[in-house]
């Protein structure tokens, strides 16, 4: 059985992005509660429908994520704790299409969710992990930050690319988010702006920075054939990797692991780079999410910063809701906001921002940097349902 | 923040490899014969940052600080603080322990030619 086999007859609709603000200290299991009826208002189902969950948070403490079943009263016949930052949307969608396709569950919600206290990223950091903790941390406290500022400088380094190929990608997501309801930058950043703005991790300025916010980001995974019966737009999923510490014994950072999989990944989808119409990558930070077009294939290795830039096509196709960098890190470090913009564009629900002719998306993500990389990598290509 | 010391990486007694920060195990071989030892001698730079931010009211007042990754060579990266904010990529660096305001701390220094 190939993986597109897998995946024959699944569909993920259902877009959901709740923004709570910058800070909230609304429980995180609150956050789910609204979450969880956004997706049933939205789909038409009633909770005792749901026998699936996927789940995706750093704010559970001291909860273990199987207390939401109880908190929010869903007796399951599925469960995942997908708790991988920026690769969660990504893999708890290929988990839940898989278990929908065994019959393991009928419909599954996948939720990221997370509050944002004042000091709760502070918290969040410094006992990220022992790795990092020991480590990293206390060299200057700088979080995450600090880390990408390192493999960014490195990837300027080895391929030339300037900061203000940075400040192109960032101006170019902020126009994108202009019309985003959920986005929490949408006014207008020139690359002006942002070379004066003040640096956190020299190359890192201001606007290279995700934002953490209060927020959720879901999904709803089914049968085609019930969410046709539900009346509900959906799109498919073609075709679906992951990869963990790929590159582990590298010293360089550089390496995620996309490339490793992007012929399966391609080849299980009967398409190539160019039948791609729009690309969601994981933008913590502006060369993350070049690293990832050029593993993946769409942009040549080691000349990606000076060809996104340089484009309006990529503009229009790349984070087409403006990215973490415009709508803030909510719900597991943001790991599904790319997988929900997708399907909304997918499903033509996008409004002001919707793009044309949408027929193929691929959402590729990167998280959990315990130590001087991220260790989990993935990557999904998904149909609109018309586009059989 | 509380004072921290840099721990001492391991070297496993069975396959040489060496494993930083600690864990008591070789994630190579999964031996746990293992043993501290000092960082090799040496290293080169693989990149450098000012950090201009820090999440630590105890760091803020002597920001920017000079932090740079370095290659043991020996399957192990390290980040380190430096004292020369000259220090660049590629320039070899005997790396040693210091003491910092905030803890006793592995630190980069040129290595002269």
């Amino acid at each position: 059985m190939t993986s597109s086999d897998t995946y024959q007859g699944l569909a993920v609709t259902t877009p959901v992005s709740l923004m709570f603000g910058r800070f909230s200290d609304a429980a995180t299991p609150l956050l789910y509660a609204r979450t969880l009826k956004e997706l049933l208002a939205q789909s038409g189902l009633q909770k005792d429908d749901v026998d699936g969950l996927a789940v995706s948070s750093f704010s559970l403490d001291p909860d273990p994520a199987i207390a939401l079943s109880r908190s929010l009263g869903l007796s399951l016949r599925w469960f995942q704790d997908v708790n991988l930052g920026g690769a969660s949307g990504g893999i708890a969608l290929n988990r839940a299409a898989r278990a929908v396709a065994a019959g393991d569950a009928d419909i599954v919600a996948c939720i990221a969710a997370d509050n944002n206290l004042e000091t709760g990223f502070q918290d969040l950091v410094r006992d990220f992990s022992v790795a990092s903790r020991d480590g990293v941390y206390p060299y200057g406290a700088g979080g995450p930050t600090s880390v990408f500022a390192l493999l960014t400088k490195q990837y300027m380094q080895e391929t030339g690319a300037t900061r203000e190929d940075f400040a192109a990608l960032c101006a170019g997501q902020r126009e994108n988010a202009k019309t985003v309801p959920h986005a929490v930058f949408n006014e207008p950043l020139s690359p002006e702006e942002y070379l004066a703005s003040r640096m956190i991790a020299e190359p890192l300025c201001l606007y290279d920075c995700v934002m953490p916010v209060s927020g959720a980001e879901a999904f709803l995974v089914m049968s085609e054939e019930r969410a046709q019966a539900l009346g509900l737009s959906y799109a498919r999923v073609l075709s679906s990797i992951e990869a963990h510490n790929t590159h582990g014994d590298e010293a360089s950072p550089l390496s995620g692991g996309w490339a490793t999989g992007r012929d399966r990944l391609f080849a299980n989808a009967g398409l190539g780079p160019d039948d791609i119409d729009i690309i969601q990558t994981y933008d913590d930070y502006p060369a993350v999410s070049i690293l990832q077009l050029e593993e993946l294939g769409f942009l040549p290795s080691g000349k990606g910063a000076s060809q996104l830039a340089t484009s309006t096509h990529w503009q229009q196709k790349h984070n087409t809701s403006g990215g973490q960098l415009s709508c803030g890190q909510a719900g597991a470090a943001g790991g599904y906001l790319g997988l929900v913009e997708a399907i909304r564009q997918l499903t033509g629900q996008a409004g002001a921002w919707q793009r044309a002719n949408v027929r193929h998306a691929l959402v590729s993500g990167y998280g959990m940097v315990v130590y001087d990389r991220c260790l989990a990598t993935c990557a999904t290509i998904l149909a609109a349902q018309e586009s059989l | 923040m509380k004072t921290v010391n840099t721990p001492c990486p391991e070297e496993c007694s069975d396959c040489c490899a060496l494993t930083y920060p600690p864990q008591g195990f070789c994630r190579r071989c999964l031996s746990e014969n293992m043993t501290p030892v000092n960082l090799p001698a040496s290293g080169n730079i693989m990149a450098v940052t000012q950090i201009q931010h820090s999440f630590e009211d105890e760091i803020k007042p002597i920001l920017p600080l000079t932090v740079a990754s370095v290659d043991m060579g020996t399957g192990c990266v390290v980040f380190t603080l430096a004292t020369d904010d000259s220090i660049q990529a590629g320039a070899a660096v005997s790396v040693d322990r210091r003491i910092w305001p905030f803890g006793n701390l592995l630190t980069a220094v040129k290595e002269q030619p």
